[in-house]
């Protein structure tokens, strides 16, 4: 083994005395680092260290302890995961154009108005949908014929087959590629086939809301077909179009052939009823919709009155004959129970509980998340969807025909919201800054920017960047921390904005 | 890594056994630094939770130890800059000042160092007094440099520095 060589004195006594250079110093505390001799060596040399030492060890037990326990860590780290599990079905929602509960309302025949989604997952979303559409009866006239196109071919064909044979090379063709994939050419353009294959393949969903459709697009992890995307009518869930991706990208889309009549009459199945004719916006509202509008608002305030804050998922569907059914997703008997009683003064209400398997345990009084931002930027994205909501289901016309008290509670529950919706954001801002300095600038809003849609892009888009930071700190530097400061303040100007037209 | 254990498990196990054995040593070179204590235990807890979430990620970490310092000093250092106050270090020297007034058999040295110390203590730079208190703590040179996220050289400089003072003082009380 090679001897050490070990530094002077001299060189040792430089190093506290008049300094050595970079290069020198860098080489003697490597030195250092890996010499318990010269370790020893230099408190002797440099006295001073020794009497530090000495010091540090009287005042010890004089140093401030802990004012708490420590935190069990395990179990903090347990609550992490259980954080990352629910950030990360939440960063794949949020992956979607538009959350699903969004512009589903203004169907004649089912208003499909789904709120408090924001914690929800669009599996549970699709899913919903879905079984909606399979067990709905179709209000309007199944499809005789159905147009297939793909990169290179377009044919009618009928909607429903009811042999195996082909008559087209085309058809044979893609019918074959179905046929591999496990999906059912025979009925390609319906929820039954859609779910079908669904539930046999390994996936991750999206659901988007547009133009009253909803799209359902399932990315499958394997296999032939790679992803679907099945198009229904919010108003009546009867599927419109479907989209099939093939491996390796083959595409196929299936649609209303071109005679098929594009919103064809709505025939009424035996026992439904006919719907309503959709009312003429120059014509003022009937006093049966002001009154649906008005136990709407009331439904909402029981929810509200839970106390759960805005996170929620329970859904409230505005049926045809006027009926309100609330869905509860994800409560527990408790909260349920609470919710009814809140129900009661509230005519026509239907409350449907969840299946046992779905239902919830009620949390305790007070739960103390995995990160305090990421608390409350999902409290805020929550509540933007929410503010959201009632811009959407109550525009100024509706507003207009609603009696002065019902009037009085939207605005007062629209009030109390947007001042939480601040709180929160300012209260996100300081939990940020004591990880750095966060700069909040001016941020201006376009006079006609639409604020309530604006709001839920804005806090989806503040919550996708606390989520990055907390699961990957390095999001936390340079350029994406100074994005989540600009993302911020336009949040905050935006809500500024949004209880500014509250007040008015 | 336990044999067969998921990355998930022994991530915990790695943070479970770092935060047993140095959460005191952080918390205190957080105090060294000027937070107060609440801040201080906050500050650790909330490290080693970083620390589980890195290693969780795949983070490559060369040593933990020295990561979860690091973490915890710029979050600290964060903090102090809103902040200002006492550090409480000065109040424990002079706690031990005191304690030694009732005990009159103290060693004398001992009390004269500790005086010395207290005036140094004031004058040090928050980085020296870090320097000061990682190295008492045994931390190595390198390791001193990742915590500050400075060259080692640089810590040299920190240390020089801040026993020039010690030792100014030791030549005044002469």
């Amino acid at each position: 083994m090679p001897e050490v060589e070990h530094p002077t004195e001299e060189l040792l006594s430089a190093l506290f005395e008049d300094g050595l250079a970079p290069a020198e110093a860098e080489h003697l505390l490597a030195h250092l680092d890996a010499c318990s001799i010269c370790r020893q060596r230099i408190d002797l040399i440099e006295p001073a260290l020794a009497r530090y030492q000495r010091c540090r060890e009287l005042i010890a037990p004089h140093l401030p302890q802990p004012p708490e326990p420590w935190q069990d860590m395990a179990s903090a780290m347990d609550r992490v995961e259980r954080a990352r599990r629910t950030a990360t079905i939440a960063r794949t929602k949020r992956a979607v154009v538009r959350p699903a509960w969004v512009g589903a309302a203004a169907a004649a025949i089912l208003v499909g108005a789904i709120l408090f989604w924001p914690q929800s997952n669009a599996e549970l979303r699709a899913d919903t949908l879905l079984l909606k559409a399979r067990s709905a009866p179709s209000r309007r006239s199944p499809l005789a014929q159905v147009r297939i196109r793909t990169a290179n071919a377009s044919f009618v064909r009928p909607a429903v087959l009811r042999s195996a044979t082909a008559e087209e090379s085309d058809m044979e063709s893609i019918g074959l590629l179905f046929a591999a994939a496990g999906y059912d050419w025979g009925d390609p353009l319906s929820a039954a086939a859609y779910s079908a294959w669904r539930g046999r393949v390994a996936h991750r969903t999206q659901v988007s809301e547009s133009g009253g459709q909803s799209t359902i697009r399932t990315v499958a992890s394997g296999g032939a077909l790679r992803e679907v995307s099945l198009t229904l009518d919010a108003a009546d869930l009867s599927p419109v179009t479907a989209r099939f991706l093939f491996a390796p990208q083959n595409w196929v889309e299936i649609g209303p052939a071109p005679d098929a009549p594009a919103d064809a009459v709505p025939v009424a199945p035996a026992g439904v009823a006919a719907p309503e004719a959709a009312p003429s916006p120059t014509v003022g509202r009937s006093v049966a919709e002001r009154n649906v509008a008005e136990r709407e608002i009331l439904t909402w305030l029981a929810i509200d009155q839970l106390g759960a804050g805005a996170g929620e998922p329970i859904g409230v569907d505005v049926e045809a004959d006027g009926r309100i059914v609330v869905t509860p997703y994800r409560l527990g008997e408790r909260r349920e129970s609470q919710l009814r009683a809140g129900l009661q003064g509230v005519e026509r209400v239907t409350v449907i509980s969840p299946q046992p398997a779905e239902r919830q345990e009620d949390p305790p009084a007070s739960t103390a998340g995995a990160d305090p931002a990421i608390d409350a930027s999902n409290s805020i994205a929550s509540r933007a969807h929410l503010l959201s909501r009632l811009a959407e289901r109550f525009p100024p016309e509706t507003e207009a025909g609603l009696s002065a008290a019902s009037r009085d509670r939207l605005r007062g529950m629209r009030a109390r919201h947007a001042r939480a919706l601040e709180d929160e954001i300012d209260t996100l801002a300081k939990v940020l800054a004591q990880s750095r300095p966060l700069r909040l600038s001016p941020s201006e809003i376009p006079p006609d920017e639409a604020v309530p849609r604006a709001l839920v892009d804005s806090a989806v888009a503040v919550n996708r960047m606390v989520t990055n930071l907390y699961l990957d700190k390095s999001a936390g530097e340079g350029a994406a921390w100074q994005r989540l400061g600009q993302e911020l303040s336009r949040l905050k100007r935006l809500a500024s904005r949004y209880a500014e037209e509250v007040r008015q | 890594m336990t044999d067969g254990a998921s990355p998930t498990a022994h991530a915990q196990e790695q943070v479970a056994a770092l935060y047993s054995a140095v959460r005191d040593g952080v918390f205190r070179s957080l105090l060294a630094l000027g937070l107060d204590s609440g801040s201080a235990q906050e500050t650790t807890q909330d490290a080693f939770l970083r620390l589980y979430v890195a290693l969780r990620d795949g983070v490559e970490i060369v040593d933990a130890k020295a990561w979860v310092y690091r973490v915890a000093h710029n979050a600290a250092l964060d903090r102090l800059d809103r902040t200002v106050r006492e550090s409480p270090y000065s109040a424990a020297i002079a706690e031990t000042l005191a304690s030694f007034a009732r005990n009159p058999e103290q060693e004398l040295m001992e009390k004269e160092w500790l005086e010395g110390f207290q005036d140094a203590m004031q004058n040090l730079s928050p980085q020296q007094r870090v320097c000061l208190e990682l190295r008492g703590q045994g931390l190595q040179y390198w390791q001193i440099a990742e915590v500050m996220q400075v060259r080692t050289s640089t810590v040299g400089e920190f240390l020089r520095r801040g026993i020039k003072q010690l030792r100014r003082w030791n030549e005044c009380r002469k």
